[in-house]
């Protein structure tokens, strides 16, 4: 059965061989012939028929070989992985060997045909279809194996590009756990309702990290109640001095972020925030939409009315690994069209405005440009 | 009934020291809360009022953490068991000089043990010299705070705050706004420990912040003074006048 893959090509196969037969008719015209039709002479001449068994055998050479190499493709490809010298040696010797025995088989069934018919096999100038059956045979294995090579580098990139996001994905700040986890024991005796609650805003939290954790994207909104979990969490500890305020338009809502982008800057902001003054600290997350002539980009900030960055300079990535990651992941999901500043007070990251759609990753993993 | 101990908790959230208290209280009944501080800058005067046995003294805490509050004890310094939720840096500070520490969230038998080991080290008599080791290995470290004295009280200050330090009569006073107060380290440690862009040696004895230099003022025999912004003058020894300009043209 023909895979819907293999179909155009065979197609053009086919087509190929006619044609090679039709040109071989036409060469093998006698010129008397030939220049009656130039003449405008209608094109019919004592040996006319012979345009059929040339169109017969164009086909017949160039699909029954191509149908060889094809098979003999597959299945070299599904034995021997072609990793060196003596595996290619292997698949190029096997393909070879395939093309002259569909070669044999074709000449032996053409010959058989042209005599039983009383014609005079011979009369078929067989080198030219023999020459493109032979040139047909070489590009379509060239093409098989090409595209072999490019599938397999698109696997292994988009691979590499994962296993990339993996690596930088925000971690659980073992921090954050055992002071949660404090508060907890803490409020377990005098609170236990209260215990209770930030128990489950915990689980929530966890449960989404993890999540979070096998897909690239996620829509902002999922992104911004991992930030209300957090706060929640944080709040029990810092009480009165840790404020969060979110401000996002509700068109923003659906738009695409790279997972675990946003909470880590919060929880960045927090951090710092808190841990340089003994006063309260606001954080705000803001978010808009920029109208760009190359396609509408998202604007997210994040920013803090703690003591704030001692410098804006590309060192601060150097310091700690949570604006780093953000940064490269930020990247690696949307490409070049990203950016990420940091602002005395906090970060500004851009990024192209792509609707969140479940399972659709965004440019460059789909290798699609993201577009609006 | 084991000797009664009285304890100070330092941590800058209230829930950590709640439980401390009720964790206390069941495991280790003998230990009195003589007070309780939410942040560095509280616990350093505290501990010195209040003349604890121990200290439960979180690591974590804004402006002054827990190891720049060990900076600024005073001898006779208590017995400090820390606590921290994780911090590597803290916990190989802790192994490495032999501390007591505790791990949030703190468990009740840890700490029954830390308490059992102070009560060993009262008797046995033993100073802190595993404190003694952390301060010394903090000596090349900058000073983020220090501590005046106010009468018999202590008071922490951001040395930004202090005009000029002066050595006199083998003390060493910070000129706080109007007023003098004695500091507990020597004129030497604080030209080492504090930015050198900020504190500038004028003279012997006169430690000179430059965000409070007002005025260059030319002296007889070829010397010179400095006039603070409070109007105070202090002297500039001639073999220190180059290295004082210098500083005050921002080199």
């Amino acid at each position: 059965m023909l895979s819907r893959r293999l179909f155009l090509p065979a197609v053009c196969v086919v087509f190929i061989g006619i044609a090679t037969g039709w040109l071989v008719w036409w060469l093998s015209l006698p010129e008397e012939v030939l220049a009656w039709n130039a003449a405008g002479r209608p094109l019919t001449g004592p040996d006319a028929s012979g345009i059929w068994r040339s169109s017969f055998t164009g086909a017949a050479y160039t699909t029954l070989m191509w149908t060889g190499t094809v098979t003999a493709h597959r299945a070299l490809t599904r034995r021997i992985p072609l990793r060196d010298a003596r595996s290619a040696a292997l698949h190029i010797g096997g393909i070879t060997a395939a093309a002259v025995l569909a070669f044999g088989v074709v000449s032996a069934v053409d010959y058989a045909i042209c005599t039983a018919m009383g014609g005079d096999p011979r009369k078929v100038s067989l080198g030219v279809i023999v020459g493109v059956a032979f040139g047909a045979t070489v590009i379509v294995t060239t093409a098989l194996y090409l595209a072999d090579f490019f599938r397999r580098l698109r696997q292994a990139e988009s691979a590499a590009v994962l296993a990339e996001l993996r690596a930088l994905r925000a971690q659980v700040n073992p921090h954050f756990l055992f002071n949660a986890l404090n508060s907890v024991a803490a409020l377990a005796r005098s609170r236990p309702r209260e215990a209770e609650t930030v128990t489950e805003r915990l689980a929530d939290l966890f449960r989404y990290t993890l999540r979070a954790s096998d897909r690239p994207t996620v829509p902002l909104e999922d992104e911004l109640e991992a930030i209300r979990l957090y706060s929640a969490v944080e709040g029990v500890r810092f009480g009165d001095r840790l404020q969060v305020l979110i401000e996002v338009p509700d068109a923003l809502r659906r738009a695409s972020v790279p997972s675990l982008a946003l909470q880590p800057l919060v929880e960045n902001a927090v951090k710092h925030g808190l841990s340089r003054t003994e006063d309260a600290c606001a954080v705000r997350v803001h978010a808009r939409t920029l109208p760009e002539a190359d396609g509408p980009l998202v604007e997210v900030t994040v920013r803090d009315t703690g003591p704030g960055f001692e410098t804006t300079g590309p060192e601060v990535f150097e310091r700690g690994t949570g604006l780093r990651n953000v940064r490269d992941r930020l990247r690696l999901v949307f490409g070049s069209r990203t950016a990420f500043e940091v602002l005395p007070d906090g970060v500004r990251l851009r990024f192209p405005l792509v609707p969140f759609e479940a399972g659709r990753p965004v440019a460059p993993l789909a290798s699609v440009p993201a577009s609006a | 009934m084991p000797e009664p101990l009285r304890a100070v908790l330092v941590d800058d959230e209230s829930l950590a020291r709640e439980r401390l208290t009720a964790l206390l209280a069941e495991v280790a009944p003998e230990v009195e809360i003589a007070g309780e501080a939410a942040s560095g800058r509280e616990a350093v005067p505290l501990i010195h009022d209040r003349r604890p046995d121990v200290v439960f003294l979180d690591i974590a805490m804004p402006v002054l953490d827990g190891f720049d509050v060990v900076d600024l004890l005073a001898p006779p310094r208590p017995h400090i068991v820390f606590v921290t939720a994780y911090d590597e840096h803290a916990l190989r500070a802790f192994e490495v000089h032999a501390l007591d520490y505790l791990t949030k969230p703190v468990r009740a038998e840890r700490l029954a043990e830390a308490v059992r080991r102070v009560q060993q080290a009262r008797q046995g008599g033993r100073g802190a010299d595993a404190l003694d080791s952390l301060r010394a290995s903090r000596e090349d470290r900058p000073i983020v705070r220090l501590t005046v004295r106010v009468g018999t009280r202590l008071r922490v200050v951001d040395p930004r705050e202090v005009a000029v330090f002066e050595a006199r009569d083998k003390l060493v006073f910070a000129r706080l706004g109007e007023r003098e107060h004695p500091v507990d380290f020597t004129l030497d440690t604080l030209e080492a420990r504090l930015p050198s862009d900020q504190f500038v040696r004028a003279h012997r004895a006169f430690l000179v912040n430059v965000a409070h230099i007002r005025e260059w003022v030319p002296w007889f025999g070829g010397t010179h003074h400095l006039r603070l912004g409070s109007g105070v003058e202090i002297p500039v020894s001639r073999r220190r006048a180059r290295a004082v300009r210098s500083v005050l043209k921002g080199e």
